[in-house]
Parts: C-alpha cells; structure tokens; sequence
C-alpha cells in the first residue's frame, strides 16, 4: 500500500467517524417516548362498568336547543360578456354590486328517547333580486318528528328531504331530490341489511285536485343498502301510478355501487325512468372521490341517453378539486372545470376563501364561462349579468348559535 | 449397484431429515408468537359485550399549536363495528365515524352527508388513524417475522417484528413491545421501505373485568417534524381514554340512520 492510499483511507475513515459521530448526536436529539416506561404504570381497575350510559349524552341531555343563524354578505363583480375575438380585447364590461342577508331560527327536542321534533324557518334580505328592500316571508324549512320504534324501526314524518345517489356534480341517480318540497313520511329499518327505507311523497303539484287526493297519486319510493367487504350496493325505486289524475304511471328505478380501492372510492348511479307518455330514458352517472388531509378530489362523468332517440344522447363531465389551508397559509382553495362534450360549453371556476377574523370570511372567485350562446353551460350561468369571464369577491360576517 | 442405491438413498433420508429440521425452529417461532399475538389480541378485545368510552385526543404540531377533539365511542368487537361522535370542537360537533365490518363512513352534520372513509386516514387530523379505534388484530393481520428480548424502561419485553399479511392494514410493517403481562406497551409502525412513520407508546392500561383498555396512548408522527438547532420535534397526539363502560347498547347504535338522529 502506498502512503498516498494510506491518506486517502485516512481521510475516508475520518470522514466516516465524523458522519456517525454526527449521526448519533442527532439521532440522540430526537424526541422519544421511552422515558414513558422508566416506572411501572400503576393499573387503574374500572369496578363499575354499566352505570355509565354515553347515549344520555345524545339522546337525553338538551331536551330543547333553539339553533339559528345570520349572515350578512356584500360583494362586488366585474367582468366581461363577451371573450376576445380576432380583433383582440375584451367587450362588454360590466361591474356590479350586491348585498344579501340571511337568517334562519330553529328548534330541535327531544322529550324521551323515541320522540324527537325539529324544525326551521328562514328569511332573505336580497333586494337586488326580489327587488324588494325588506325581509321576505319567511319559509319551513323542516318540519318534522322522529319516532324510534322498539329500536328497529325510524319513522320521520313531515316536511323534510332526503338524498339518494351519490354524485356531487351530477345527481341522476336523486330520484328523490322533491322529497323536501312537500310532505313526506319516511319508514327506515337501519339494521335490516345495511338499511331498508320505505316512503310515501305527497306534494300540490302531484294531485290533480289537491284537496281531493287519490292514493294512486302520491309517491311511493323504496331503497334498499347492503355492503359487502369495501363494496357498497343500492338499489331503489320509485313509482307513481298516476300522475295529477291521469293514467300515466312513472317509474325510475336506481341502481347504485360505491367501491373503496386504492384509498379512493369509485362509484357509479344508473337509472331507468319510464312513463307511458314515451318519456323514458337511461342516466348514468359514474365518478371518483379521494381525500389526502387537506385536499379533496372528485370527478364524475354523466350521461343520459332518450329512449326514443338514443343519438341524441348527452354526455358531460366535472373534475373538482379542494385544498384547505393552502401551503400551509389560512387560504383555503378549490377549483373546477364542468365541460358538455356534446355542444362543447363548460365553465371553469377559481375560488379562494380567507377567515382573517372570528365570523368574518372573504370569497374571491374567477369563473370563466365558454361556449356558443344556447348552449349547455351559457344557459347555466347563474351571473344575471351573463358575465362570460368575471372577478367577484365577497365579504360575507356570519355566526350561528 | 443395490449397494449405489442404498447408499443414495440413505443420502436422500438424511437430507430431507436434515431440512425438516432445519425448518423445525421456523415452525416452532411461528407457532410461538402466534399464539403470543392471539394472547395479546384477546386481552384487550371485547367480544362478548360492547365497549363505549370517551376519548380525548390533544395533538401539538412541531410548530407548537395545538388542537383537541373530544369524541365517544362505541365499539361492539363480536361484528366489527364502531360509532364515535364528535363532542369538540363545537364546530365539528355532531361529526360522526360509523364502522360497518370493511366500511368506514364519516358523516358532515352541516351537509348531512355521508362519505366513505378509510381506516388508513387520521382521525380528525390528528396522529391517531381510524383503525385504532378498532379492536386489536395482529393475530389476523400481521406475520411474525423476528423477535428479542429487551427493557423498554422498567417493563421486560418481547419485541416482534411483524409483516403484514394483507394490505388493508394502516402499516405494512410493525414493531411491537410487548411486556410480560401480554399488554403492547409500544408500537413502531414502519412504510413497506421501512420508514419510520409513527410510534405510539400505550403508557398506562385500565382493567376492565378480565380486559384492559389502554388509559392514556402517546403517538409521535415522524411525517410531521421540525428541526430546529439539532433537536428534531414531531407531532405528538395524546390520547386519554376515559369512562369506559360495557353496558350493552342496541342494534340500532351501529347505523347510519342513527348516527343522522343523534348528530344534532
């Protein structure tokens, strides 16, 4: 060996040592929990274990909670109606302003353990909509009661909604999304399968002399649940054997799966709709949602194909995206595109929001709207002022009590 | 050449003696600590009553802010199944996690929603994970790979390394303490790379008729750090388990359609 390959492995061990001696006092400066164990932990035994009963707290404590709610929002828009053509530059600018109030009031009560009544009522101050500068009547918005029956079966009658399906985008597959509107008495048996629902609709619009009601006119609905392993199946139905009088019959059946793999759930709504009218047609919805902490994402793909002309059919599809407490900032974001494949419209939004103080929240959304007039997405465009491409943002303070 | 044959065949019985037992002691390992998880799972499992507790998890980031949840669970080990409601903080109250075998759904009070969840995901952003609410299942889930004896403080124990055995577990690989009376007094749950990703250390037990419910659990998330001057600091969840009680509880506890009713 010569002297040179002697300093070198000289060198090497030297910067070795270092490295391990460096390794060792971090490693040394890392937090650890074995300190824990320095004493025997002394063993506490519980003597009393039934006389505690948690359900107390849900079912018994706060018999009657008075709940409600008021938001007071302002904001401003300004925007263009019209994309840049060949000539360059933006047309058609538009700024506006607008205010809103909200409030809501509420009670929830719970005499015993199988009876429970809750409701709520709002009101909106929106002047630049209604046109109006005073609080509107204010509308039920729940009103219903619970009924637990020897502990199988939930009975919920009155006004309130309920959701089936699973898009967030697109939402074929609520084949019940009216059950809100009027009256409704719901029958659930939570522990028959993984949930067996039965219930009856009746609403104005249903009959074709309200205060004359026919049994064949109101809506019967039925949903069935059941998992297996990570997989989720539903199926549902809906029926109405005549609508406002007549002997046309209405049917919507609901096929639904939901399937957690890979950390995500994948799922999909197919639904049937028939009536005697020639009306019938197939909807299907099929999408993904996947949550990593702070940020969310979901996408869905939707299509709807006529019975009677099967060419015609519609395809469109939403990706959407959030992110709470962006890079580490108070900023949540999100984003989302919608696109009709058909008639090539969508929108993309932008959105941004900021809780600076306690109650007060700071929204800033960049939508952006495209697409031939008629189309889709342009007669979706909820800016009164048809805004094609826009900056709005609002300072909204609410609290709840 | 008979005498070839016999020669060889001779060969042949030694070597296959001589695998078997060279296997033998794999056999025996297996088997040992096999039984040692089943023991380890068994006494802290309720299979015969339902198990309901409060649960209060305090978790402080590197960078020093804190947050608690206080929730309750309710827990019936014989199907599977698991309830916890959230009780703090006042905004995410009436938050609920319903555990039905394979399927964990989170419910949003505010959109009245339910949404699936795994069992791999931190509860309420904290160190814990859902699936620590679920009963103890080493025995199902994990392998013994390798064992030794060492001190862990003034506790004699049994460390295991495990490998699990499918992948619906939270961690692929994972290190157990286990002290002479069967309890894990501590865990290091490591990446399929062999990354260090969490420790817990269960530092007190409480005895409930022949079980034990672990009294207060410590978590460092090696994910979640800061190294500030040398000293490296995690985020540190504390877990107080409190008020246990095995009073049975209906059916009807372990539903969506209940977890709705009572998230107000």
């Amino acid at each position: 060996m010569t002297l040179r390959q002697r300093k070198t492995g000289l060198t090497l061990f030297a910067y070795c040592a270092v490295y391990f001696l460096i390794s060792a006092a971090l490693a040394a400066e890392e937090e650890n929990l074995d300190d824990l164990f320095d004493d025997i932990a002394e063993e506490v035994t519980v003597d009393d274990t039934a006389s505690v009963d948690h359900l107390a707290i849900f079912e018994k404590d706060e018999r009657l909670k008075l709940f409600g709610s008021f938001s007071s929002e302002a904001g401003v828009a300004y925007g263009w109606k019209e994309l840049p053509d060949s000539s360059g530059g933006f047309r058609g600018a538009d700024g506006t302003i607008g205010a809103k109030a909200t409030a809501t009031l509420g009670f929830d009560a719970k005499p015993d353990s199988t009876f429970h009544v809750r409701g709520s009522s709002k009101t909106t101050f929106d002047p630049l909509a209604a046109g109006e500068y005073a609080f509107a009547e204010p509308t039920i918005e729940e009103l219903y009661l619970d009924y637990t029956f020897v502990d199988t079966a939930l009975i919920r009658v009155g006004k309130h909604s309920f959701t089936w399906g699973q898009g967030r985008l697109y939402t074929p597959g609520n084949i019940v999304s009216d059950s809100g509107d009027g009256f409704a008495l719901r029958i659930s048996f939570p522990t028959m399968l993984s949930g067996v629902s039965v219930a009856a609709l009746a609403q104005k619009s249903f009959f074709a002399e309200p205060k004359n009601p026919s049994i064949r006119e109101l809506v019967y609905t039925a949903y069935a649940d059941h998992i297996v392993g990570p997989l989720r199946i539903g199926a549902g139905a809906r029926v109405q054997n005549a609508q406002k009088g007549t002997e046309i019959q209405a049917f919507d059946g609901l096929l639904s799966s939901k399937l957690l793999a890979l950390g995500t759930d994948f799922f999909f709504d197919a639904i049937l709709s028939t009536s005697k009218n020639n009306t019938s047609r197939f909807d299907g919805m099929a999408g993904f949602f996947r949550e990593w902490g702070d940020v969310k994402a979901y996408g869905e793909f939707f299509v709807s194909v006529p019975y009677d002309d099967p060419a015609s059919w519609i395809r469109r599809s939403g990706i959407a995206t959030a992110w709470k407490r962006a890079f580490g900032s108070k900023v949540d974001i999100a984003t989302k595109w919608l696109h009709d494949w058909k008639d090539s419209s969508g929108c993309i939004i932008l959105g941004a929001s900021l809780v600076p103080f306690s109650h007060v929240t700071i929204e800033c959304g960049l939508p952006f709207f495209y697409g031939e007039q008629g189309t889709y997405y342009i007669q979706k465009n909820e800016d009164p002022a048809k805004r094609l491409f826009a900056f709005a943002t609002v300072i909204k303070i609410q609290g709840s009590f | 050449m008979k005498k070839d044959s016999i020669v060889v065949r001779r060969k042949c019985s030694i070597s296959i003696a001589l695998v078997i037992m060279s296997l033998l002691p794999a056999v025996g390992f297996a088997q040992t600590y096999d039984k040692l998880l089943k023991e380890v799972d068994a006494l802290v499992s309720f299979v015969d009553t339902d198990l309901s507790a409060e649960y209060l998890i305090e978790t402080r980031d590197p960078r020093g802010s804190a947050s608690a949840t206080r929730a309750t669970m309710f827990r019936r080990d014989r199907t599977s199944q698991y309830l916890i409601l959230v009780l703090e903080p006042e905004i995410d109250k009436g938050k609920g996690y319903l555990k039905q075998g394979e399927t964990l759904w989170l419910y949003d009070p505010v959109g009245k929603t339910f949404n699936f969840t795994s069992a791999k995901d931190r509860f309420e952003n904290s160190g814990a994970r859902n699936s620590d609410f679920s009963r103890s299942s080493y025995s199902d889930d994990y392998r013994a790979v390798s064992a030794s004896k060492q001190k862990l403080g003034a506790y004699s124990c049994d460390v295991i390394e495990l490998e699990a055995k499918n992948d619906g577990v939270s961690f692929p690989k994972v290190k157990i303490w286990v002290s002479d009376d069967k309890l894990v007094r501590k865990i290091e749950d490591y990446s399929l790379s062999g990354r260090l990703m969490r420790t817990t250390a269960i530092a007190a037990y409480q005895k409930i008729g022949e079980r034990r419910l672990p009294a207060k659990m410590v978590i460092l998330d090696h994910l979640k750090y800061r190294t500030v001057d040398g000293k490296t600091d995690f985020e540190r969840t504390t877990v107080t388990i409190t008020k246990p009680s095995l009073a049975p509880l209906p059916d009807i506890v372990y539903t969506k359609e209940y977890l709705q009713k009572v998230a107000r």
